[in-house]
């Protein structure tokens, strides 16, 4: 365990049991992902990249195999020491946005540091912050269903930062967006990345992979290749 | 998370669900109003027994005869109680006050060309005194009167009225006709507000035995009195004892007052008790309605609960989020309830449909009610906040 990774997967095993046959999604992952880096998990349909990244964001668990997550062994944590991990650790970004749709921008950004059991005035501002980020503070009154797919995305990626979490986890943050508006979230995350915040994100598309520094390509449940992509420092 | 804050997340998410909120709720309006006026009218029915009994004297003890034949039994000699029996009674009497013998007889009254029928007692002396008579004029029936078997009659208020008029002077040394024979007036009885006791008039008890009933006897009735009303059960079993010396025990029948008063208020309570039992179950159908909507609220809703356990939303906070919901839905509800009930009250009092309802009554109707919402509401929220975050984040 080095103290600069933020994660560190050894042989990383998950079998789900269907009826009598059990099936190995994850036959044997080991992965390392380091402070600051922006790695892209590149995998066809079926190849155990939704499960790897369930696992890394905690909300799955592993059959066998070691998980540290910024240095703390959670291969046997409990559903409430996850809950506390996924919250004050883990930035989500989805696919489907899964923003709260009753809940205006604001306050979907500000949940993260509600659940920590803050006053919503005191975090305000955090949220308000969060979303000049991602440029969206003129948009903080408007619900879900009044923005488009690419400033729903952005609304998410400011609730992933807000509670400046050590890893930001996007599963396919481009797969329901259209090309300007996808391009759009790419370049914010290489602003992100940027800054210092290290990246996982989660895509079957070459294109999207490209932007990362490091792509690790999964199939079958393993890791079948792994390499820094020389043109992306230089895309940064 | 903060309380405050998931009282925020309750109040929008039911703010976005109106109509469901307000059906739900529904079923507890209609549980409440029921349990109010459930409690409202059991409390006037208790009101008005202990009003109609009011004025009798709960150490008083009727001694009655069951002669005859009664219910088809063989045939028993017909029990004739005297003055002598209250006498016979009252001789080292260990737990009794007073006895008294009571002829009753129907009586025409002639005053003033006008005549009528009216009850009449013939009484002894201490018969005002023991049923807390007070006089409006003159004075009651004394021992003397009894003795010397004077024809003097105190009258009963509404028989005075009837006879001398609303508002009527001291009628006292007036002389009125019974059955025939002239009597002098010697006191009014105050105005007690039941029919027998205002409508009646009252003699001497010997002189109703000369000059009323003559030689057919009469009927006397024995009332007798406890010392204490913690004696009333030895007051009759000493009753009884004595008489059976006297007549076939079988043929007296004791009763106190008391149990009437008992027996009455009981059966008021076994019917309250029935009406709750319907209160209860109309309440545990609007339970039931919470737990519906709320584990359709969570179907609905697992996507959310998935994200928000996503972002890290504690187990915890999640239950409290739907149980804190039904609580409001079933708190809100008890209170439109007794709001409605406020209302209602008066008009149902204007159909004759008599509802006493104090705070308590409210204070019950909405505790039940928060009782229901926790019960049914706890079940729902469980399910809610055990749900996987990856089952739940699947969830379209």
């Amino acid at each position: 365990m080095t103290a600069d990774l933020v994660i560190e997967m050894n042989d990383v095993v998950k079998t789900y049991k269907m009826g009598n046959e059990s099936v190995d999604v994850l036959k044997g992952v080991s992965i390392n992902i380091g402070q600051g880096e922006f790695v892209c998990i590149l995998g066809p349909s079926g190849s155990g990249k939704s499960t790897l990244m369930n696992i890394i964001g905690c909300i799955d668990t592993l059959s066998s195999g070691d998980y540290y997550l910024d240095g703390e062994n959670i291969t046997t944590s409990d559903e409430d020491n996850l809950t506390e991990i996924r919250n004050k650790k883990i930035g989500f970004i989805f696919q489907k946005f899964n923003l709260l749709p009753r809940y205006d921008a604001l306050y979907n950004v500000a949940l993260p540091l509600l659940t920590r059991g803050k006053h919503f005035k005191d975090v305000v501002d955090d949220a308000k912050r969060a979303l000049a980020v991602v440029g969206l503070e003129d948009r903080m009154k408007h619900k879900p269903n009044e923005l488009s797919g690419g400033q729903q995305q952005r609304v998410a990626i400011a609730r992933a930062l807000v509670g400046e979490p050590e890893l930001l986890l996007a599963d396919e943050p481009t797969g329901n967006l259209d090309s300007k508006s996808g391009a759009d979230v790419i370049n914010l995350f290489k602003e992100l990345h940027k800054k210092g915040h290290t990246i996982v994100l989660i895509t079957h598309d070459l294109n999207v992979a490209k932007n990362a520094s490091r792509i690790i390509l999964i199939q079958d449940g393993l890791i079948s290749e792994e390499g820094v992509f020389p043109n992306a420092e230089s895309c940064v | 998370m903060l309380f405050s804050e998931i009282i925020k997340t309750v109040l929008i998410n039911m703010r976005e669900n109106k109509m469901r909120v307000v059906l739900t709720a529904l079923g507890i309006i209609v549980g409440a109003i029921t349990i109010i006026f459930v409690l409202g009218i059991g409390k006037k029915s208790t009101l008005d027994i202990e009003e109609q009994y009011k004025n009798l004297n709960v150490k008083m003890i009727n001694v009655m005869q069951m002669g005859g034949r009664m219910f088809g039994g063989p045939s028993t000699k017909q029990v004739r109680f005297s003055k002598d029996d209250a006498t016979f009674l009252m001789q080292d009497a260990e737990y009794l006050d007073d006895v008294e013998a009571i002829l009753t007889e129907n009586s025409s009254i002639t005053y003033n060309k006008e005549t009528a029928s009216y009850s009449l007692y013939g009484v002894m002396d201490k018969y005002a005194e023991m049923n807390n008579y007070e006089m409006q004029y003159g004075r009651f029936i004394s021992a003397e009167d009894d003795a010397k078997k004077s024809k003097v009659v105190v009258l009963g208020y509404d028989t005075a009225e009837y006879f001398f008029g609303e508002n009527f002077a001291d009628i006292t040394g007036t002389d009125i006709t019974l059955s025939g024979k002239k009597f002098e007036v010697i006191g009014v009885l105050t105005r007690k507000g039941e029919t027998t006791i205002d409508e009646a008039v009252y003699i001497p008890y010997e002189t109703c035995k000369k000059y009323i009933v003559g030689s057919r006897g009469g009927m006397t009735r024995i009332i007798a009195f406890a010392t204490d009303v913690k004696n009333v059960e030895q007051a009759k079993e000493e009753i009884l004892t004595k008489l059976g010396t006297k007549y076939d025990s079988n043929t007296l029948n004791v009763r106190d007052a008391g149990s009437r008063v008992t027996s009455a208020i009981e059966s008021a309570n076994t019917m309250t008790l029935m009406l709750m039992s319907v209160a209860v179950i109309v309440l545990i159908v609007g339970g039931i309605g919470i737990m519906n909507v709320l584990l359709v609220s969570v179907r609905e809703r697992t996507k959310e609960i998935g994200i928000l356990k996503a972002i890290g939303t504690r187990k915890k906070d999640i239950l409290k989020i739907f149980l804190i919901e039904a609580i409001f839905i079933s708190v809100g509800g008890a209170v439109i309830g007794v709001c409605i009930s406020l209302i209602l009250v008066p008009v149902l009092a204007g159909f004759g449909i008599g509802v006493v309802n104090s705070s308590d009554d409210f204070f019950i109707a909405v505790a039940f009610s928060l009782i229901t919402g926790v019960f049914f509401g706890y079940y729902p929220a469980k399910k809610a906040s055990d749900l996987k975050p990856i089952d739940a984040l699947r969830y379209e």
